[in-house]
């Protein structure tokens, strides 16, 4: 077993109602496999402003252990690199650059 | 450098390296010190990305730091009453009593919905902090720059459409033959300003065409080869007749590019969409030779057929480029001479010329690659986004240079925001290219395609699914938010080192917007138009006050973009003595998170908006300083050794020389770019849903696969008796609101006749009784009035006026900004319609083509 | 012997005013004062019609009518060519701006800052202007005795629009380019001996 805890910061926190949670999974979960269990528990909103075609959205950061998800195999980053796993998933706003 | 070079009497004689921060730009200067005050400052030799050079504004900087104009304190708002003109009755508080004050309106905010916290700001550096705090308090609110006119709404969409990073930069180094519309790139003008004009004269000198394609003879028309007057909004039309000539009257275009490179090959079928692959769900293109139809990723690119019919499972299909050609028809070069006003013989003349300057079919040797070369090129800018079709007109510009084979090869337009070994491209599942920078990683752009849905941001992002922003439509989130769905109002606008009243269409429209808003904090080193609606006046340091990392970040954004330029890593720091109470923007978003409660959100949001990774990330549970945050942030990105005592010493880093590998990806990346823009046919589809469900009356025309010319809709409605544009025109020695601030700059602007009055064709005065120098009237449709003076030129298209955008102040702290009865210019977005129906409903562009008329006053 | 000269380029001036604000606050003149303006002109009828832009300064004349008209003696060419106004010995006749054809003196009546009112921080330490004198282009002659060669406007020029150099020295590049594009000085007719060359 996996123990996940997770941390919301941005837009994400008014979608589950909360800035912290703990979660655990099977031994051997993804990022995917946590994403799929969050979107389980707060719906289909949650997903939707995560994913994007199956995979991290654009302004959706996820830090596995202080490491970009992104670096370290995406939706297939493994969670049982520390224990428990420190998760931080940010929704960001809107692009960067353009006057 | 910064070596004290003792003196008899002087006790101090320093040259301090750091960034300029009066535009966009953030040259590399050096600022010289004397006994604490700061005296002069220059460029440094050969340093980028100015090259050593710097421009009038930031050469006369040092006005705006020691300003006795400046605001000087904390103020808190005494009037209720907000507008205009009005007296705000500032009364000074403290800064504890000042932050306090910010933080529980934030705290207030976040308990009723963090949504309405709006975040705003035009510090491109520290722009991340305005972002992470706009995180922090759970707002997807934060926005950048103007409110209304924007340069990018046909731009920045292209730019990731051709070469997945938000800005596009001319190969000056190949091309022969530039064609620029509404542009004054490499004149002092645009991004990069003084190392794009470096590049611009060696090209011009190396022989290098140029010609410009505006309303007004602009700084690069001045010394263009040619200059072509066009009637305002009309581009799309002039783009689409040159298309017309290659690809229908000539046959002369790059078929090899089309073929490999874009989706020109992918069959559609009768509704314009995809016909795909049934097991891989991959778009398929026509083998002409079989006439099978294979995944685009599975035939070999040069053999699938840009003609011609084939049969997919019994449907019928063409190559997408059967119906981009057939949409090319009726844009003859004649109907083109209609709309355009420039004569049909000049658009077939210039159409040859550019293509045949193209070289296509030719390739260079670089560093042991083959790469096409393709030696012309076409450049676009804010003349071609400012109008209600800027999307269209945009898409064109970049299929021009993509019927050249011209992008992201030498000669042709480059990839330039985000360079080197981070740029790392992905594909889509239809093979296109999209940004996988971590630096851009936030960004919107159109591929991979994006939702549309109920509205959640004050800007109605999420019905704009293949724009890069929706900025200008800020003002009708705040208006009228609850007709599209927003389920909040705004409660709170932090705005910083902006001026979003100027800078917004009509500043009564904008003005009604901000007054639905509770609560406005200003941080601004000058009391401006949008001071005059604050609650909370904070002063803002100036760039020679304060300590920012990464100014310059050619990760991030540069415009060094041909092979072996070299991007320029720069910061900020102080050089002279903080003025007064002035406090840094950023740190003071820090501090105020902490004391609204979120200080560990801050934290992480700061670790995720700037990208800081592994020992250098922010603990949540740990307030830094500005120093340390700012040193984590730059140890990160630019590695351990290059932390702010690197900076500190050094002042910059020039990077590696840029590898043809990154300077011409197109031939290494694999992707493709899509000609014809079949994703923005379901992205109207969603659009067209969402709006119609709400009964709103909304504008899906331009999301069409294949761009079309329409005319803007004040050609269509104003009363003959408006038979004049007023459009506007940049200039090189002023830059924003900010410039008007500094009296030697206002200086110069006195001394030009171009700055403050009217430009009117010589031939139309005449016509009209009006001399040089006379006092004028121009009037709108909608009855808008204001008083200018008149300044004859031949320099103008005979149906025109032309003003700079950014004068008739109403409020700045230099008094000599506002004058009386158009002395100190006319306010043109004063003049500027902004209602729904004047904007771009794809881009959010704000259609600045304004009808007038004028009389002598 | 070397005599200093600058070659302005018409082809490659773009009026951005650089050279005009790098001179300004490099030689801290007074509000309103400009050592080296740059102005436009438009050539041609619509649509077939160019803007010139055009630098002007000193033109630190062989034979300098301004040098030659001062009663004081205030005026001296030094061995390099270079014209320059002594303000201790200037009392302000301005025989010097009715002589000068170039427009080239300016007379500072009043040293104002840029602000109005009281001179800022700055421009206590950086003005070099003493109220009723004349003051001028210096060719930036204390860069150059300092050994930093180009005059500031030089320097600072983002398309190498002008070029300093030794006019006696066959060999440098300003004689180069005068040589090789027939280079002039403004308003020949003076017959003053300009070191200032237009390539055109």
């Amino acid at each position: 077993m996996i123990q996940c805890k997770v941390i919301f910061a941005g837009l994400i926190k008014r979608v589950v109602g909360t800035s912290e949670m703990t979660v655990t999974l099977p031994a051997g979960s993804t990022l995917g496999d946590l994403l799929a269990d969050l979107t389980a528990r707060f719906g289909q909103e949650f997903e939707d402003k995560i994913l994007l075609n199956g995979d991290l959205a654009n302004h959706a950061v996820v830090m596995i252990d202080g490491d970009y998800a992104r670096e370290v195999g995406g939706m297939q980053a493994r969670l049982d690199r520390q224990t428990p796993a420190q998760v931080e998933i940010v929704l960001l706003g809107p692009p960067l650059l353009g006057g | 450098m910064a070596v004290a070079l003792p003196m008899a009497g002087v006790t101090e004689d320093v040259w301090i390296p750091t960034a300029c921060d009066m535009c966009y730009n953030g040259c590399t200067v050096q600022v010289h010190r004397v006994d604490g005050v700061a005296v002069k400052i220059e460029g440094i030799p050969g340093v980028g990305p100015n090259y050593g050079k710097t421009c009038a504004k930031g050469l006369s900087a040092l006005m705006n730091v020691y300003s006795p104009n400046r605001v000087q304190a904390p103020m808190v708002r005494t009037n209720p009453q907000k507008g205009v003109g009005v007296d705000p009755g500032w009364k000074e508080i403290s800064w504890d009593e000042a932050l306090d004050l910010f933080a529980s309106k934030i705290k207030a905010a976040m308990d009723k919905d963090p949504r309405s916290i709006l975040t705003h700001t035009f510090d491109r550096y520290t722009y991340s902090v305005a972002k992470a705090f706009s995180t922090a308090v759970g707002s997807p609110n934060v926005t950048m720059g103007s409110a209304g006119i924007f340069c990018g709404n046909g731009t920045h969409p292209v730019a990731f459409t051709l070469t997945a990073s938000n800005e596009i930069h001319d190969d000056l180094k190949y091309c022969n033959h530039l064609l620029m519309f509404g542009a004054s790139a490499g004149f002092v003008g645009g991004h990069n300003a003084m190392g794009y004009s470096v590049e611009m004269q060696d090209a011009r000198q190396r022989g290098m065409k140029l010609t410009v394609v505006d309303p007004v003879l602009n700084y690069a028309a001045s010394h263009a080869d040619e200059w072509i007057p066009i009637r305002p909004g009309t581009d799309a039309a002039f783009a689409l007749a040159m298309m017309r000539e290659w690809v229908i009257v000539q046959d002369h275009y790059d078929k090899t590019f089309l073929k490999r490179h874009t989706n020109a090959t992918y069959l559609v079928g009768a509704d314009g969409r995809y016909i795909r692959d049934k097991a891989t769900n991959k778009p398929l293109v026509g083998i002409a030779a079989t006439g099978a139809a294979l995944p685009f990723d599975q035939a070999p690119s040069d053999e699938a057929a840009l003609e011609g019919t084939f049969t997919v499972d019994g449907v019928q299909a063409t190559p997408a480029f059967v119906v981009f050609k057939k949409h090319l028809e009726p844009y003859t070069a004649e109907y083109a001479s209609k709309v355009t006003s420039v004569p049909a013989a000049t658009i077939t003349r210039v159409a040859h010329e550019v293509v045949e300057a193209a070289s296509i079919g030719q390739t260079i040797q670089l560093e042991g690659d083959t790469y096409p070369l393709r030696t012309a090129a076409i450049s676009w800018y804010r003349g071609i986004s400012a109008h209600r079709h800027a999307m269209a007109s945009g898409m064109l510009m970049g299929q021009l240079n993509m019927l050249l084979g011209a992008v992201d090869v030498p000669g042709g337009v480059l990839n330039s925001s985000s360079m080197g070994p981070t740029w790392r491209p992905n594909l889509d599942p239809d093979g296109f290219i999209y940004p996988g920078n971590p630096l851009a990683g936030h960004m919107k752009p159109a591929l991979p395609r994006r939702k549309v849905s109920a509205p959640e941001t004050l800007e109605l992002q999420e019905l704009f699914p293949t724009s890069v922003y929706a900025r200008a439509m800020l003002w009708l989130g705040l208006l009228e938010g609850d007709k599209f769905g927003l389920p909040y109002k705004c409660e709170v606008l932090v705005t910083s080192r902006g001026n979003i009243m100027q800078t917004s269409g009509d500043p009564d429209t904008m003005a009604k917007a901000m007054k639905t808003i509770g609560f406005i904090v200003s941080l601004n080193p000058f009391e401006d138009e949008t001071a005059a609606f604050a609650d909370l006046l904070l002063p803002d340091q100036h760039s020679l006050e304060r300590l920012t990392p990464l100014v310059g970040n050619p990760n991030n954004f540069t415009n060094a973009a041909s092979v072996d330029e070299s991007g320029t890593w720069n910061f900020q720091q102080p050089v002279v003595k903080v003025v007064e109470k002035a406090r840094n923007w950023g740190e003071v978003l820090i501090d105020v998170a902490f004391r609204a409660g979120i200080g560990p959100d801050m934290n992480t949001a700061l670790n995720a908006a700037c990208h800081i990774t592994g020992e250098y990330q922010l603990k949540r549970d740990q307030k830094y300083t500005w120093e340390d945050f700012s040193d984590r942030w730059t140890k990160s990105t630019v590695g351990a050794d290059h932390g702010l005592d690197y900076f500190r010493k050094n002042g910059y880093l020039k990077d590696e020389a840029r590898l043809a590998k990154y300077a011409y990806p197109l031939i290494h990346h694999g992707g493709r770019v899509p000609l014809y823009l079949e994703h923005f046919l379901d992205a109207g589809v969603a659009v067209k849903a969402y709006t119609d469900s709400r009964d709103i009356e909304w504008d899906v025309s331009d999301y069409s696969a294949v761009m079309d010319f329409q005319p803007c809709l004040t050609e269509k409605q104003a009363p003959a008796q408006f038979d004049m544009w007023l459009v506007n025109q940049k200039l090189p020695f002023m830059a924003g609101t900010y410039s008007a601030e500094n009296p030697l700059l206002m200086d110069l602007a006195k001394r030009n006749s171009k700055v403050f009055n009217i430009g009117i064709n010589r031939a139309t005065a005449a016509r009209k009784g009006i001399v040089d120098g006379d006092e004028i009237w121009i009037e709108t449709p909608i009855g808008k009035k204001v008083k200018g003076i008149a300044r004859l030129t031949e320099g103008i298209h005979p149906e025109c006026a032309s003003a700079p955008g950014m004068f008739g102040r109403t409020t700045a702290g230099n008094k000599d900004a506002i004058g009386k009865d158009g002395s100190r210019g006319v306010h043109f977005n004063n003049l500027v319609q902004f209602t729904l129906d004047r904007m771009d409903t794809v881009s959010a562009a704000l259609d600045s083509c304004v009808k007038i008329k004028i009389s002598k006053a | 012997m070397t005599r200093w000269g600058m070659a302005l380029d018409l082809e490659r001036c773009v009026g951005c005013y650089a050279c005009s604000m790098a001179c300004k606050t490099e030689n801290g003149t007074p509000d309103g004062v400009w050592y080296a303006p740059v102005y436009e002109k438009e050539v041609g009828k619509y649509p077939n019609v160019k803007r010139m832009f055009i630098p002007t300064l000193c033109m630190h004349c062989e034979d300098a009518p301004c040098l030659k008209a001062c009663p004081t003696k205030a005026i001296a060419k030094r061995t390099d060519g270079i014209v320059l106004v002594d303000q201790a010995k200037c009392c302000g006749t301005r025989a010097c701006v009715a002589a000068c054809p170039y427009g080239a003196m300016n007379y500072v009546h009043e040293v104002q800052g840029a602000f109005g009112g009281e001179l800022i921080q700055l421009e206590k330490q950086s003005f070099k202007s003493t109220a009723g004198t004349v003051q001028k282009c210096t060719f930036c002659s204390h860069r150059i005795d300092a050994g930093k060669f180009e005059p500031a406007c030089v320097e600072v020029c983002p398309t190498k629009a002008r070029i300093f150099g030794d006019l006696e020295d066959p060999g440098s590049e300003i004689s180069r380019v005068i040589r090789d594009r027939n280079g002039s000085p403004a308003r020949p007719e003076a017959g003053t001996g300009p070191s200032v060359y237009y390539l055109r």
